[in-house]
């Protein structure tokens, strides 16, 4: 058993390198066998000469890291490169590599999906790896598709109104938690690359459709013709904000008993906002819709922090300001039903117990 | 194989770049479609999956939220399901590889990049630079010149005091003579005993300070044996920047003269990363600087040391050190122009490879505070160790900078360097490019900075076919607190150098007399860049001095002659140094007192 993990993080110094950071202490703590890798990485500090990021993860021997090339002489941290692949990467190929000397790692590693599941699967099958975790930005979440859940760092340097950040995270909550396809029916839509119109009366055939995306109004349009007689609309990929409204201004009420099936959360939340995707969501259902996923992809957790970087006009420099952090945590809390920790205050313990429960 | 390959601004209004992309794939045979500005990201995408494309090439000029743009755009790529069947590629004012690392793209194009670059990308090919872009070869300053005179009336006047010099050192010796030619037996003995006695002998030759080093292994205030992890550490260091290096060339065109900058920060590992940063940002040559106490003190220590105040110690370990950490192409000067360890520096710096040196006996003794007989009669002893080597050596002019006017300053290089050729040496000239108190006073650069830097090249040329180092460093005292004012200053004169054809120039960080300790890495790389951006704007165009740059020109040969004539006349170059006929006290040159009385005569 094991359990693939993403850490995202909703703007910079929201603390996605601390979470990451403390897990992997705590893992550490509790001798449990770890892979590390990141699609694109966090690069605020700048090395004069390389122009690569400092380092910022402490990584101890045996973990397994998935890194580009260019990262192997970027810390302290010593490897023995297990295999070096044929995932190319601005930053060179990515190795799969075993920390031989513990220290700072610069972790760069592949940035699509389907590299990510290369990796993933050589750390589980091969390498014996238990938890892997995948080191994000929320700005970079597609390739998290290939993770078991999400842990998703924010806070007051995201925004400082803490309703605010309670609505968003929430509404992103609820996104990733989207209801499941029943596991008997999965099958119908597996193999389906395009969108696809299922038809009330199961004698009549599947109308594949043109493009695989709901991107843009000719595909809304597509959608329309024949409307009446459809049951599912499963669309494979891409879900635009903008062109969900659309299909919502034009079906209304003409949802009732229709089901929208996407393949993954990951393929609505890249397509806008949140909150207003939600908004849609909530839409199809008041007009009597349903909306199922194929690929359920669990937040986790939240972790969050009160701190932010705060410009004085008078002084033209940042000094570190603070949103109230009880009322951040007791807010996020009452709507949310996982874990929500401060984790600069509290540590990892918690997080990694959710974690390891999961993997039991 | 033929690509068809999207080009789309991912931008309100700039796309100049797909445009010479476009006409380059398109010359190489490729298929492309671009798209205008101004679109959005869905339907740069919808363009992608309706035309069936193999490769997107997307370009973003604007820096504001560059990050958060590009990152969403590959992963609506990645949602909409085309990530893995299209390669997409990066380019933009902001953009470095890893940038486009980070936001997932499959390459990444910023300032620079060739049209070439890009079509190796679209055709999976790995881009291979051309050769004039990559740092190859070490460059020979002095090669093409036969140091003929043309002015021979100055050739035949230099010949004379040169024979007056030798005359006047051939019965003579000194400490730092003798200190030399042991150092050389300590470095070629492999027997310890043998070694411990010759620097039992050594230090008799060497001031009390130096002197408690070999015997009672005591160390200088402000100096320190460096750690063996700490050496340790330094070996790593170098490795891990060589490995992870990809300098940069500052030339434009092969018109443009070497660029040396100058390190001496103290600390040996400073003094590296300094280096290391340089050669990073393209500078061909580095210039070790040595503690001015080093200069007045008898005798060198040993083993890697390191001080807390500017200067870097010279001891065989530590050169050594510095060498090992150097690119192969990087050119490494050590001084030894002044200071009572002249010979010794020589010897070390040949012993260990370096490639050039620097010796002047006016500028030593006339503002370096060395005593001009002692200084004279070792400069003897060095020029010879730098023959034996093979290392040119530099004539630097820096007395200007106490107040003496150029045509005295370099009546005197002139001496050291027919000195230099008559004992198989290769001079190699170096004027001052400077705001001397010399046109303070007078007012020639009251115009412009141009006229009389050229009158100085002008009239080295008039005199003798020899290579020109511009220095010391150049746009001395014309820069200020502003970084911006200092580089634009340096880059103005380096192409000014290079308008006048000169070999090589040194220049300082932008911040070099304004940092109050140790100099910053960002303000040396303010100076490259400032002067590689010069030289990218100038090319093969010059820059064309007034009427005034001819005349100055000739008043400072015609003044050079007049006070060789003196010298000459005097019969003792050294009596010619102490009686100010190269520099006087009225000038603001001063003869030295380090070593004075310390000649040793052979008989």
């Amino acid at each position: 058993m094991s359990l693939t993990i993403g850490i995202a993080g909703t703007a910079k110094n929201t603390g996605k390198t601390t979470t990451t950071s403390a897990i992997l202490g705590e893992l550490y703590n509790r001798n449990i066998s770890i892979g590390l890798t990141s699609i694109g990485y966090d690069g605020e500090e700048i090395d004069n000469i390389t122009g690569l990021p400092k380092p910022r993860l402490y990584v101890k021997e045996n973990t397994i890291l998935a890194i580009a090339k260019k990262c192997l002489k970027g810390g302290s941290a010593e490897y023995e490169v297990l295999e070096t692949t044929n995932i190319t990467t601005p930053l060179g190929n990515i190795n799969i590599v075993r920390v031989v000397k513990e220290g700072l790692a610069v972790v760069a590693g592949p940035n699509k999906g389907s590299q990510l599941k290369y990796v993933k699967d050589k750390m589980i099958n091969e390498l014996g790896c238990k938890i892997i975790l995948v080191d994000g930005a929320l700005n970079r979440i597609a390739p998290m598709v290939e993770t078991d859940g999400i842990i998703i760092a924010t806070g007051a340097a995201r925004n400082t109104n803490i309703d605010v950040l309670v609505e968003e995270t929430k509404a992103l909550y609820e996104l990733l938690n989207l209801p499941k396809v029943q596991e008997d029916k999965l099958h119908h839509f597996l193999h389906l690359e395009k969108i696809a119109l299922f038809p009330k009366n199961t004698d009549e055939g599947i109308k594949s459709l043109r493009y695989g995306s709901l991107i843009d109004n000719s595909t809304v349009n597509e959608i329309l013709t024949d409307i009446n007689n459809v049951q599912i609309i499963f669309i494979p990929y891409l879900i635009s904000e903008l062109a969900l409204k659309q299909l919502n201004d034009n079906l209304r009420g003409l949802w009732l008993d229709k089901t929208l099936i996407i393949k993954d959360p990951i393929k609505l939340i890249t397509g806008g906002d949140s909150q207003n995707l939600l908004n849609e969501i909530k839409r199809i259902k008041e007009n009597g819709g349903n909306v199922e996923t194929l690929k359920n992809l669990p937040l986790l957790a939240i972790t969050v922090n009160p701190f932010y970087p705060k410009y004085r006009f008078d002084k033209n420099s940042y000094e570190p300001g603070y949103i109230n952090r009880d009322e951040l945590l007791e807010k996020m809390q009452n709507v949310m039903h996982i874990p929500v920790i401060d984790i600069k205050q509290e540590g990892a313990a918690t997080l990694v117990n959710t974690l390891l429960i999961k993997l039991k | 194989m033929k690509k068809k390959v999207l080009l789309a601004p991912l931008d309100p209004v700039h796309d100049i770049g797909l445009k010479m992309i476009k006409r380059g794939l398109e010359q190489n045979g490729h298929d492309t479609l671009l798209m205008p500005p101004d679109y959005s990201q869905e339907e740069i995408i919808k363009a992608i999956v309706d035309n069936d494309v193999d490769v997107v090439l997307i370009s973003r000029t604007l820096g504001y939220g560059v990050a958060e743009i590009l990152g969403k755009f590959i992963d609506l790529a990645e949602a909409a399901g085309i990530r893995d069947k299209v390669k997409i590629g990066i380019g933009g004012m902001a953009i470095r590889p890893e940038l486009a690392a980070e936001l997932g793209f499959d390459a990444g194009f910023g300032p620079g990049t060739t049209v070439e670059e890009a079509v190796a990308f679209v055709e999976g090919r790995e881009y291979v630079p051309s050769e004039s872009g990559i740092k190859q070869n070490k460059k020979d300053i002095t090669q093409g010149y036969d140091y003929s005179f043309r002015n021979k009336r100055i050739e035949k006047l230099l010949d004379t005091i040169v024979d007056g010099i030798l005359d006047y050192t051939s019965n003579k010796t000194s400490t730092a003579i003798l200190r030399a030619e042991l150092r050389r037996q300590i470095l070629d003995s492999t027997d310890e005993s043998e070694k411990q006695k010759l620097r039992q002998e050594y230090a008799r030759y060497c001031d009390d300070v130096v002197k408690s080093f070999y015997e009672a292994g005591k160390y200088r205030e402000k100096t320190r044996p460096l750690t063996k992890d700490e050496v340790k550490a330094l070996r790593g260091y170098v490795d891990d920047v060589n490995f992870r290096m990809n300098p940069i060339k500052l030339q434009h065109t092969d018109k443009n003269p070497a660029v040396f900058i100058q390190y001496g920060t103290g600390c040996p590992f400073m003094d590296i990363a300094h280096i290391k940063s340089c050669e990073a940002w393209g500078a061909d040559g580095v210039v070790h600087f040595d503690p001015s106490w080093g200069a007045r003190t008898e005798g060198f220590l040993e083993g890697y040391i390191t001080h807390e105040e500017d200067g870097s110690i010279i001891t065989y370990e530590n050169l050594k050190s510095i060498k090992e950490s150097l690119a192969p192409y990087t050119l490494w000067q050590v001084r030894a122009h002044r200071g009572l360890n002249t010979p010794e520096t020589v010897l070390l710096a040949g012993k260990i490879g370096a490639d050039l040196t620097k010796i002047n006996i006016a500028y030593g003794s006339l503002s370096g505070g060395t005593d001009p007989a002692r200084l004279t009669v070792d400069a003897v002893a060095a020029i010879k160790y730098a023959a034996e080597f093979g290392m040119p050596f530099d004539v630097v002019t820096n007395e200007e900078l106490s107040g003496v006017p150029a045509f005295k300053a370099f009546a005197g290089m002139l001496i050291v360097s027919k000195l230099g050729l008559r004992l198989g040496g290769k001079p190699i000239l170096q004027p001052l490019f400077c705001y001397s108190p010399e046109v303070m006073i007078n007012g020639q650069m009251v115009d412009n900075y141009v006229d009389f830097n050229a009158a100085k090249i002008y009239c080295l040329r008039n005199i003798v076919n020899a290579p020109i180092w511009c220095g010391a460093p150049i746009g001395f005292l014309t820069q200020t607190e502003d970084r911006v004012q200092s580089s634009m200053m340096t880059a103005l004169h380096a192409s000014l150098a290079s308008s006048l054809g000169v070999d090589a120039i040194s220049i300082a960080s932008s911040d070099e007399a304004f940092s109050k300790g140790p100099i910053t890495a960002a303000s040396r790389i303010d100076t490259l860049r400032a002067t590689q951006a010069s030289f990218r704007f100038f090319g093969h165009a010059d820059i064309t001095p007034t009427e005034n740059a001819k005349k100055w020109a000739a008043e400072m040969e015609e003044g050079i002659e007049k006070v060789l004539e003196a010298v000459a006349k005097k019969g003792n170059f050294v009596d010619a140094l102490y009686q100010g006929l190269l520099g006087s006290r009225e000038d603001g040159a001063y003869p030295g007192r380090a070593g004075r009385n310390t000649v040793i005569s052979k008989s």
